[in-house]
């Protein structure tokens, strides 16, 4: 009871507020590392599968380049810069995001959301953040290795400049996807289920194994303004080959901040609409 | 049980899961978009590649055509109970199904049956659309003989492919848990079957192998009957392997699934 008595109060400065957070995504993060002691087995499979899936992405590049020097400006070497972004981001995504979204029908339709509602932190941060896969950072680890060798391949030694560049569009790119992939789970508050949409939503990930420039001028703007996939893979590629504009770099950024804002909008909607299914 | 109950049997279960498959038809539009979106990308891609000068074994009409039809074939010819069965033994519900006469194998394969049903009237227009869009460089001008044949070699293409699922969901009678070979198996099978490339695209020195893989028959040789005006010889000698291939998987399915029950024990088995 002293305890409780002599704890400071929850709601204190926004600095507070942000450790508070870092400090739940920390025991998160420390519990995910446990889960997977614990199920070794799926850490491996995880491990081969996303080995198989990286070594299956190169064979249609390998093939399409073996007919062809360059494809619209882009070589080979480029390509496998971009494969090795695109492994690292959905590494990326399926560690930090994947797992939370999927939840989110059966927080919604099963009333499990009441739980996390009583808890003292910023509901939709912890909604997006409680469930993390350790496993994955091999993958992410895999991708920028293959990135590395395909940067090897090009001949091209990155400088500091290009490589702030690639680093701020592709974690940009990351905020961007991981908006678009919440919104569609946030669904959940009016449909019954989403986790076909989700899985649509993943397919269409794929198209970001590819340069954006690979697709017409119609799916360029679709995968660059609605699914952001040219944000994640294409711009980073062309930072770390080559440079890009700061301009870019600058936009990447701002669009990141007005999708964060966007969806915290989004959220405030569809949590004003969710009725408990359990009481 | 008799070949006509077990017909009976069929024909009533194919009723009830078209039934319930009219439950989740907003979630069969969207899994159709991901049958046609996978082949649509493809073909940009590779129509990219030839705009850009390469210089490809096959031209821009084959590989048009075949992205086109890959969808419908690769539906037609999909299986994914694999991981159910495992499940079912795994969690012991199989005990429920030894009780009846019938097999869960006849559910499975009514389940599969009805819903490819209740796919292809979602999936026709997406496909339809997707054939117009490229209309100029699709060729689909086949004689009758040739689609008989396509039809022919979708069916056993989807008996190899349910086998298959047979054999690997079997494995949960001595695994615990086969999603991760499951997943595995359907990346592999991705490449070997023509789903990712069309084989006509592998290397020189690959061709052999991938004329007489298991895989092909699956999905790339129906669809290389139609667009690759195969020669009469090769379509006969590729049916030959087919139903070889065929017999081979459902006799191993069989083996490996009595096999499984007489090793089957469960919380209430």
């Amino acid at each position: 009871m002293n305890d409780l008595a002599t704890r400071e109060p929850l709601d204190g400065s926004p600095w507070t507020a942000v450790t508070r957070h870092a400090r739940l995504w920390r025991a998160c993060f420390t519990l995910g590392l446990v889960r997977e002691a614990q199920f070794r087995a799926n850490a491996i499979t995880t491990v081969v599968l996303g080995l198989i899936q990286i070594g299956i992405g190169l064979i249609p590049i390998l093939l399409l380049f073996s007919f062809t020097g360059e494809v619209r400006g882009w070589s080979q070497a480029d390509v496998i810069v971009l494969l090795g972004l695109h492994g690292a981001m959905t590494g990326l995504l399926a560690m930090l995001v994947g797992r939370n979204m999927w939840a989110m029908t059966d927080y919604v339709i099963k009333g499990e959301l009441d739980l996390l509602l009583i808890r003292p932190v910023n509901i939709q941060f912890h909604v997006a953040t409680r469930w993390i896969r350790p496993d994955q950072a091999f993958n992410v680890a895999t991708g920028i290795i293959v990135a590395g060798v395909g940067i090897a391949r090009t001949g091209t030694v990155p400088g500091p400049i290009e490589i702030t560049q690639a680093t701020v569009v592709f974690l940009s790119g990351f905020v961007l996807l991981a908006c678009a992939w919440s919104a569609l789970a946030y669904l959940a508050f009016w449909m019954h289920s989403v986790w076909t949409i989700i899985m649509f939503f993943q397919d269409v990930m794929q198209a970001g194994r590819y340069p954006v420039t690979f697709f017409p001028s119609a799916m360029r703007v679709l995968f660059t303004a609605i699914v952001p996939l040219a944000f994640a893979t294409t711009f980073p590629a062309q930072a770390v080959t080559g440079g890009i504009s700061w301009w870019l770099v600058a936009a990447s950024v701002a669009f990141a901040i007005v999708a964060v804002a966007l969806l915290r909008l989004l959220w405030n909607h569809a949590i004003r609409r969710y009725s408990s299914a359990s009481s | 049980m008799t070949y006509p109950e077990i017909g009976r049997l069929l024909r009533r279960m194919i009723a009830i899961n078209m039934s319930m498959s009219l439950a989740y038809r907003g979630d069969f539009v969207f899994f159709m978009l991901s049958v046609v979106l996978g082949p649509l990308l493809s073909v940009l891609i590779w129509q990219a590649a030839i705009a850009s000068g390469a210089d490809l074994p096959v031209d821009s009409t084959y590989l048009t055509s075949y992205f086109v039809l890959l969808g419908v074939v690769s539906m037609l010819t999909s299986s994914w109970l694999s991981t159910f069965l495992a499940g079912e033994i795994r969690d012991g519900r199989l005990s429920v199904w030894l009780a009846r006469p019938g097999s869960y194998l006849y559910e499975m394969a009514a389940n599969n049956i009805a819903e490819k049903a209740f796919k292809l009237v979602v999936l026709m227009p997406m496909v339809l659309i997707f054939g117009f869009w490229f209309r100029d460089s699709v060729d689909l001008s086949a004689p009758a003989w040739r689609w008989s044949v396509v039809g022919v070699s979708i069916g056993m293409g989807a008996g190899i492919a349910f086998s298959l699922d047979v054999i690997e969901g079997s494995l949960g009678f001595w695994l615990e848990d086969i999603d991760g070979l499951a997943r595995a198996r359907a990346l592999l099978v991705m490449v070997l079957a023509g789903q990712l490339v069309p084989l006509a695209l592998m290397p020189d020195w690959a061709q052999g192998f991938m004329t007489v893989q298991p895989f092909r028959y699956i999905l790339s040789f129906p669809l290389e009957v139609i667009v690759g005006d195969l020669p009469r010889r090769e379509i006969a000698m590729g049916l030959a392997l087919q139903v070889t291939y065929t017999a081979l998987f459902i006799l191993g399915a069989r083996w490996i699934w009595a096999r499984g029950k007489r090793s089957y024990s469960a919380v209430g088995a």
